[in-house]
């Protein structure tokens, strides 16, 4: 007989019972017994509450809430996490991040994924350049030198993503409220000057006053490298106007 | 063995929480769910029915005593608690009585109340309840009260621990050794068959 089949027959025992009539008449002298005994009990509704909270926190194994904590900070990270008001050197960055992460994993229009791709990978880049304009002299050298890093990084992947996003041919045009139809023509107003002049012809070019995303990037990067954070953030202001568009 | 879910755990967690308040009713839920178990455990220590049955009110009883009159902070469970009663009220029992150590006698077989087993189910038990009540009053006195609280009642070892006052190491250590023992006396039994 191996040990476990000893401990199968000893696991059998478990169903030797006493008998019923025995348990049932000793329960009534006993329940008589308890009863001719101390006073009434009372527990208050407040008292019960922290009772039955306390016991089903020991009960349950302490594994189990850790898990219960994971899922909770993922699933809140992954639905609320890009709408975290926190830059880079905040905790909860990675939160933000996950959540990004997962809901560009979901994706399967490329052109949209590419888009949301630009937006998230812009809106690093601003919070990085924002980050180390705040950030004084004393600042810690490998953090800065981390946050560089990833600028560049965010800053290729913005590049490499605007074609497929389809933004900077539709956006490197000046907008249409600044024309009118007129019957000579296409009618171009000079932005903010208020004169008009006739078009020559319908396929006359508008004038372009808004720059290629790209070469709005190529800016803010080179102003970003001479260590000219606010410029870069203007410059990065004007792109993300022309990504969003 | 089975191990006991959270659910289960939380009712008993909260039956020993009333009890500390000293709630009657809370006493004769914990009856109801430990009744088996205690009686179960008594009868495999002295081996009498009878007696089993007689002791197994008096362990109730010292135990709503006991809850009365103390706070109940040195028990951990409840079923710590009660075993620990059943434990010295055995004690106690064997200093008056000088019993030898036996199960029933084939005069006064053991009756197995479970309506939901099988025809074979019951010889098998049957069976393996014959191997045990010739061989478990071999076993030494603290052998055998490992094996009846681990593998029968299915007490967790922290609370053997507890019941017995050893540490968890030397209630794993005192297991292998009960049940290396039994398996032996099985053993030669069968060879001498």
């Amino acid at each position: 007989m191996t040990e476990r089949e000893l401990i199968k027959k000893l696991n059998n025992l478990q169903n030797v019972k006493p008998d019923a009539s025995w348990k049932t008449s000793h329960r009534e002298i006993l329940l008589s017994q308890v009863q001719n005994t101390c006073g009434d009990f009372h527990v208050s509704v407040l008292e019960n509450f922290w009772m039955v909270t306390r016991n089903v926190f020991a009960s349950v194994p302490q594994f189990a809430w850790a898990s219960v904590a994971i899922v909770l900070f993922l699933t809140t990270g992954i639905f609320f996490g890009d709408r975290l008001p926190v830059g880079p050197n905040n905790s909860l960055y990675i939160a933000r991040v996950i959540s990004e992460r997962a809901k560009l994993g979901t994706m399967s229009d490329g052109e949209a994924k590419s888009r949301l791709t630009v937006q998230y990978a812009s809106e690093h880049i601003r919070d990085i350049a924002s980050t180390l304009s705040e950030a004084d002299n004393n600042a810690d050298a490998a953090s800065v030198a981390k946050l560089n890093d990833t600028f560049k990084t965010e800053m290729a992947k913005v590049k490499d993503n605007l074609p497929a996003a389809k933004i900077s041919d539709d956006t490197a045009l000046v907008t249409i409220a600044d024309s009118e139809i007129s019957t000579t023509g296409l009618v171009v107003y000079t932005p903010g000057s208020g004169d008009k002049k006739d078009a020559v012809a319908t396929s006359t070019p508008p004038v372009v006053e808004v720059k290629d995303a790209k070469v709005i990037l190529d800016e803010a990067e080179k102003l970003f490298n001479e260590k000219n954070y606010s410029g870069a953030l203007d410059k990065l202001d004007e792109a993300s106007k022309v990504i969003k568009q | 063995m089975t191990n006991r879910n959270p659910v289960q755990k939380f009712k008993e967690r909260n039956l020993f929480s009333r009890l500390k308040k000293k709630d009657k009713d809370a006493f004769i839920e914990a009856y109801d769910l430990y009744v088996d178990d205690i009686h179960r455990f008594v009868y495999f220590k002295i081996g009498n029915k009878e007696e089993a049955n007689d002791l197994t009110s008096i362990i109730f009883l010292k135990t709503w005593e006991y809850i009365k009159n103390n706070s109940l902070t040195d028990s951990r469970t409840l079923r710590a608690l009660l075993y620990k009663v059943a434990r010295t009220s055995i004690i106690d029992y064997y200093r008056q009585n000088q019993v030898v150590s036996s199960l029933d006698d084939d005069k006064h077989p053991i009756e197995v109340i479970d309506d939901s087993q099988s025809v074979i189910e019951q010889i098998n038990l049957n069976s393996d309840l014959e191997i045990i009540r010739k061989k478990l009053p071999e076993l030494k006195m603290e052998y055998r009260e490992v094996i009846i609280m681990r593998f029968i009642n299915d007490l967790e070892l922290e609370e053997i621990a507890e019941v017995t006052g050893k540490t968890k190491g030397n209630v794993r250590v005192l297991l292998f050794r009960a049940l290396k023992a039994l398996r032996e006396l099985i053993e030669e039994q069968n060879k001498n068959n």
